[in-house]
Order: structure tokens, then sequence, then C-alpha cells
């Protein structure tokens, strides 16, 4: 999905989310839980909390106001 | 597919090997990754290592991405125990420096007395002969 949104540009390995998951979930921002699927395959599915949703709001809006300022500074630079 | 069973134990033994936490947190990711592994065969049954390793990652890019995604705080107690382990490895190894050196100077101290020893038990004994003389 991460690939697809970027057009290909950002590809995060799969196990490479596990730690972040983990760190999530045991702030309670998100839950698991597993599923057997078919006859012997397992699915691990994860819900966003409200807390997380909360949390996610906040982070993303820091991220716009720092991006937005870095974006300032660069443009400046290029002006100069 | 045996084939396949053998690089993946050498691929989750090196990401176990590798990854900076607690044998409970290894187990939880290697038991996650194994599950997601078994399902991406299941669904994909003709890949091979290279294309498991391209899904979830090699596993240096785990290892990094496990220190990423640490909370500073848990980051700069990992770095202060390291510190204090190296401290106390120094101490231990200048302690034990300072004893071979103590034993060292021991043993070369006896080496050097031990003749003069000798020649005083020699001298008190010609004395004693000649005295008896």
């Amino acid at each position: 999905m991460v690939l697809e949104r970027s057009d290909g540009y950002i590809n995060i390995p799969e196990g490479s989310m596990y730690p972040t998951l983990y760190r999530l979930e045991d702030k309670g921002y998100i839950s698991s839980y597993k599923k057997l699927v078919g006859k012997r395959m397992t699915r691990v599915y994860y819900h966003l909390e409200p807390e997380g949703n909360e949390y996610f709001k906040e982070i993303a809006k820091e991220y716009f106001t720092l991006n937005k300022h870095i974006q300032q500074i660069v443009k400046f630079e290029a002006e100069e | 597919m045996e084939d396949i069973h053998k690089s993946l134990d050498n691929y989750y033994r090196e990401i176990e090997k590798n990854l900076p936490c607690s044998r409970r947190e290894k187990e939880r990711f290697l038991n996650d990754l194994k599950l997601n592994v078994d399902a991406y065969l299941y669904e994909h049954p003709n890949s091979d290592i290279q294309y498991i390793i391209q899904h979830f990652g090699d596993p240096q890019v785990l290892c990094d991405s496990y220190i990423e995604s640490m909370d500073d705080d848990v980051l700069e107690k990992k770095i202060k125990k390291s510190n204090y382990a190296k401290y106390i490895k120094r101490i231990v190894a200048s302690l034990a420096f300072v004893i071979l050196i103590f034993y060292s100077v021991m043993f070369v101290d006896r080496m050097v007395n031990k003749p003069t020893e000798i020649t005083e038990t020699m001298e008190e004994l010609g004395t004693e002969i000649l005295e008896t003389k």
C-alpha cells in the first residue's frame, strides 16, 4: 500500500513495521488479533483505537507544520 | 521446498543474532515474522528466499528499523547500560593487569633471590664446618 501510494518511491519492508507496531500497541494506540484464514493460514489484523486516532492527528499536524517551515527555509535558500 | 525451509532457518537465525532487544521481544518479533512468512508462502507458493527477503526486509534492515523505532528514553537507557558495561570491563581488565604484574614481579623476585639464599646457606654451612674443626 505504501509503495502504491508513493508511486513506487517509498518501499517499507513488512518486517521493519513490526517494532513500530509493537510500540503503538504497547501504548494502546492500536490493538491486534490473530485470525485463522483458510486451513492453515493465520493473519494478524490491526485496529486503530480512538487514542491512536488522536495521536495520529497530533503527529500529522506536527509533521505538516514542520514540513511547511522546512519548505520556507529551502525556498528562501533557493531564491538567494 | 526443503531448500527454502533451510534458507528460512538461516534467515531467522541471522535476524535473531542481530536484533538489539531482550529475548522476550525477539520471540515476539520472530513469532509474528514466521506467521506472516507462512501466510505469504501460502499465497505465493512459488516464492524463493530472495522474494521473502525483499518483502520482509533483510536482517540488517530489520535491525536498523528496530533501533529507529525505539523511544529516545529507551535508547538512552540502552546506551548508558552499554557504557556502564564498558566501564566495568575496563576496571576488570585493569585489575587483571595489575594482578598479572604483581605475580610477575613476585616470580622474578623469587627467581633472583633463590641463588642468594643458597649461597648464604652454603656460607653458613662453611662457617659451621670451620667452627667444628
